[in-house]
């Protein structure tokens, strides 16, 4: 009896412990998106709505294709579906830490930009409190700013033209909180509760130093927070060695509260604007997402594939002037593993292999406009910038077209697990290769190669022993 | 098992600083007009109903400034203006050496002289000589109060004067800066030797010697001669201005002695300048409270600092609250203030390059140079166009002065400005004349263009 008392004590210690080193972490990554400049993403249309959106899901999923509604794994913390953590292991305490490191090339029809940075992709920690109930919390990013862009502006009245150069930083996190028990085999309802919170940050500097003015720094931070929650269903039959299994998950549209913050400076004075903490004209919600998955596995053999749809038609631009609107957005994805050997098998065999590919619309619909290309008889590129010849120069304009789904991602991913030692700790790798975007109509294409790194620690918390 | 799990965690850590320490973005796309969502913007406005004016300051140093004024010329809308110039010279030197020595019947007294240099400035019609005359001052050249407190004398000081002691002409030729020497009476030069004689015999009581000298030699005043039409202006070096009194001692061979009485300081010589004759209105001009906008001048104003008549430019105060009240920020503000054609003479623009703003204001009480966000003082730069004189302008950086204006926002004074006045020390001449195009011409008008950055503001 004494000895239970003792082992409860120490777990939840060890728990609370846990708990904080991922409150830590988590707290530091949203200080380094806002502060060190690390952007998880470098897409030019990151510069719309809430940015570019992000999975919350292990390493494994993404490389089957960011399949995972239908997992139900023992190893790893399936946090893709609340539902997901209902086949954790008894006896054992989950700790996943993932990083997130990409390369991407975005070209336009006359310039290039290449951009590399890494950031934190997410923590979780999982353990079966009971044995129908399985509880997980974590923090993952929701979506992320990265861009920098520049454009030719006109000085009203004058003949004077000026760049400005923008860059965005910041997106949407989250923690959260999930519950999932087993009501009935092979039945699993699970329940996350999320806080939602992050920045959206633009600056913008306008060169008008060339027109022998000053240049001006604009900068604009939208700060948005709100509880939210997210529901999720598992089923899974198994017929002889096949096992086949069903998933869904659902979040409703949500209300986020925000608030901005306005900075106007130049060289010379550094507050000739600033507004703080002011409530915003127009509401922003989250959209209603829902999603299905399904997932076969026979042997060392499993495959999954996912469908999920975000009604991002029904929301509201967040940011004061975007001259875009939001669209329905839906995304398909898939993938197959491979289990090379047994538990028992030496480390080179017990390599698990992925393979996955995934398709998605984007939420951000571009509207038409007009394309100005100089007349390069009066002037000269140099740097990606137009540099006229006697101060102004003559310009094409045409019909972008633009109203066509051009930012549809198309991803191909490979992975691939590794034990390590004899140890059920494991190492997972996943690379995804996407490309999205156009060349055309003066838009950018973009290739992006990312590469997580998972670390899954799994401890052997609540094993009693028999001998002291 | 221990260590095992110590390696996977550091390296877990490692690659972790890695990756969040290392990033790397080369530059900026560009993607075509209109796709970064931004409400910015900048205008140019020059629609601002900006105004000239001419007022005149009270009182108008000339002393110090190293120049003998003298002669008369008209000018267009400020009539004839007349200058004479007044110094006081100190007791004689001989080599160097004060001394009222004199060799009774061995010493003869030959002339006295006035000796000046030309500096090359003139005004006016310069193919006609100008006839001068230097007169003794009837009363000490003394400062008043206000002027001892000035350190200096202004340009509506005058002093009476007794007798005329020579008259000479003279005739200006371009580039050349002569120094000339003209005979004075000789009248004047028996009685500066008597007096010199006379003060011979105090050789041992120098103050005694000095008060008689300022009671024989107040001061002197070179002016146009009574009678005389002249029609151009011409300016000496004050520095060089001395009566040299000449003599000579018999004996086997003949010396010859001079005597110098020189300049006493550079701020005792100045020059009175007033004017007749003027244009309507401009006689209203009486002091620094009134002034002549430039609807009542033809549209323009009037620099000419010898007389105190200096160009205002009024900032009206309805825009700046206007602006006040937007989001935005002037990023650039620049005045272009054009020169009437034919206002002055294209061999002299050199010279107009040291014009410089000030601030002014309702009361026409000039404040503080202006500078500029660098803290450099701003001037008026010449944009000059040799093949068409209207075409030259003035531009003056206005910006940050447009700022500090906009910063005090309800509290915006009325009736600010700006003055254009010749820097200190760098003045080519008090009597440059200066016409200004006014805010209303038709063409070549002077105006503020105001590049203004609107924010993109939440409501």
């Amino acid at each position: 009896m004494t000895e239970n008392i003792r082992m409860g004590k120490m777990v939840r210690r060890r728990i609370v412990r846990a708990a904080v080193a991922l409150l830590g972490i988590a707290w530091m990554t949203a200080g380094a998106t806002d502060t060190a400049a690390q952007n998880s993403t470098a897409s030019p249309y990151s510069i719309y709505g809430v940015g570019t959106l992000m999975q919350k899901e292990d390493a494994t999923s993404t490389g089957m294709g960011h399949a995972g509604l239908a997992l139900s794994p023992s190893k790893w913390l399936n946090v893709s579906n609340p539902a997901g953590i209902g086949n954790l292991d008894t006896l054992s305490f989950y700790f996943n830490f993932q990083l997130r490191g990409f390369y991407a090339h975005n070209e336009t029809w006359n310039e290039q930009q290449s951009v590399y940075s890494g950031n934190i992709d997410g923590i979780a920690m999982g353990f079966r409190a009971r044995k129908w109930l399985g509880i997980a919390f974590g923090y993952a990013p929701v979506s992320g700013i990265g861009y920098n862009l520049k454009e030719l502006r006109s000085v009203q009245g004058a003949n004077d033209e000026y760049y400005i150069k923008a860059s965005g930083q910041g997106g949407l996190q989250q923690a959260y909180l999930t519950g999932a028990f087993t009501p009935v085999k092979g039945l699993t309802i699970g329940a996350s509760l999320r806080m939602l919170w992050g920045s959206i940050k633009h600056k913008e500097i306008a060169e008008l130093s060339t027109t022998g003015g000053e240049d001006m720094v604009n900068e604009r931070k939208y700060t948005l927070n709100n509880l939210d929650y997210e529901l999720g269903i598992q089923y899974g039959a198994t017929f002889g060695k096949n096992t086949v299994r069903v998933g869904a998950v659902f979040s409703d549209k949500r209300f986020l509260h925000q608030s901005y913050d306005h900075d106007a400076s130049n060289a010379i004075v550094s507050n000739l604007m600033h507004d703080d903490d002011t409530p915003l004209r127009n509401d922003f919600y989250m959209p209603r997402s829902y999603g299905v998955g399904l997932s076969y596995s026979r042997g060392r053999l499993l495959g999954a594939i996912d469908y999920k749809k975000m009604e991002w038609s029904k929301t509201k631009p967040i940011v004061h002037g975007e001259n875009i609107s939001y669209k329905d957005c839906y995304s398909i994805g898939g993938g197959l593993q491979f289990s090379a050997g047994n538990p028992n098998d030496p480390f080179y065999k017990r390599i698990q292999y992925r393979v996955g590919y995934y398709y998605a619309t984007n939420y951000i619909k571009l509207h038409e406009g007009t394309i100005r290309i100089p007349n390069t008889t009066d002037g000269t590129w140099s740097n990606g910038e137009f540099i006229p010849n006697n101060g102004s120069a003559s310009y094409y304009y045409f019909d972008t077209g633009r109203s066509e789904n051009y930012l549809a991602e198309k991803t191909f991913t490979l992975g691939f697990s590794v034990p390590v030692g004899r140890s059920a700790n494991i190492l997972t790798f996943a690379f995804e290769r996407t490309e999205r975007g156009t060349e055309k109509h003066e838009l950018a294409s973009e290739k992006i190669n990312v590469i997580k790194l998972a670390f899954t620690v799994h401890e052997t918390w609540f094993m009693k022993s028999k001998f002291d | 098992m221990y260590l095992k799990k110590k390696k996977t965690w550091a390296t877990a850590v490692l690659t972790l600083l890695m990756m969040v320490v290392a990033s790397c973005t080369k530059n900026e796309l560009y993607l075509g007009a209109g796709f970064i969502p931004s409400y910015t913007s900048t205008q140019m406005d020059n629609s601002m109903p900006i105004e000239l004016s001419t007022f005149k300051l009270d009182s108008v140093v000339t002393s110090s400034q190293n120049r003998i004024w003298v002669g008369s010329v008209n000018m267009p809308v400020i009539g004839d203006i007349h200058s004479e110039s007044y110094f006081r010279l100190d007791e004689p030197v001989v080599k160097g050496v004060r001394t009222y020595s004199w060799l009774n019947k061995k010493e003869v007294y030959d002339s006295v002289c006035i000796v000046l240099r030309h500096t090359g400035e003139y005004e006016g019609d310069t193919t006609k000589s100008v006839t001068l005359d230097v007169r003794m001052l009837g009363e000490r050249l003394e400062r008043t109060k206000r002027e001892e407190a000035a350190g200096a004398f202004f340009n509506k000081r005058t002093f009476r004067d007794s007798v005329s002691i020579g008259s000479f002409s003279f005739l200006p030729m371009p580039h050349i800066r002569p120094r000339v020497r003209y005979r004075l009476n000789d009248e004047f030069g028996h009685d500066l030797t008597s007096f010199i004689q006379k003060m011979a015999r105090h050789d041992n009581d120098a103050k005694l010697q000095k008060q008689y000298f300022d009671i024989f030699m107040p001061g002197i005043k070179i002016c146009s001669k009574e009678g005389s039409d002249p029609k151009s202006m011409i300016a000496f070096r004050a520095d060089s201005v001395m009566i040299v009194l000449h003599s000579h001692i018999l004996g086997l061979t003949e010396k010859k002695i001079e005597r110098q009485f020189k300049l006493t300081e550079l701020n005792y010589q100045f020059n009175h300048v007033w004017n007749e004759n003027v244009d309507p209105g401009f006689d209203k001009l009486v002091n620094k409270k009134v002034q002549i906008k430039e609807a009542a001048s033809g549209l323009h104003s009037v620099l000419y600092e010898g007389l105190g008549y200096y160009t205002r430019v009024n900032i009206p105060k309805p825009v700046l609250e206007s602006w006040s009240q937007y989001y935005g920020h002037v990023v650039k503000a620049t005045l272009k203030i054009y020169l009437e054609k034919g206002c002055y003479d294209r061999r002299e623009i050199s010279k107009f390059i040291s014009l410089y703003p000030y601030a002014i204001n309702r009361y026409n009480v000039v404040g503080d140079p202006l500078y500029n966000a660098a803290g450099q003082q701003v001037r008026a730069q010449l944009n000059f166009n040799s093949q068409s004189l209207e075409e030259s302008y003035y531009t003056i950086d206005l910006t940050y002065f447009i700022n500090m204006l906009l910063q005090q926002q309800e509290d915006i004074e009325e009736g600010m400005g700006i003055v254009l006045m010749w820097q200190a020390g760098m003045r080519p001449t008090n009597y440059n004349f200066m016409l200004f195009n006014g805010h209303g011409v038709e063409r070549h008008k002077t105006e503020l263009e105001v590049y203004y950055y609107d924010y993109d503001r939440e409501y």
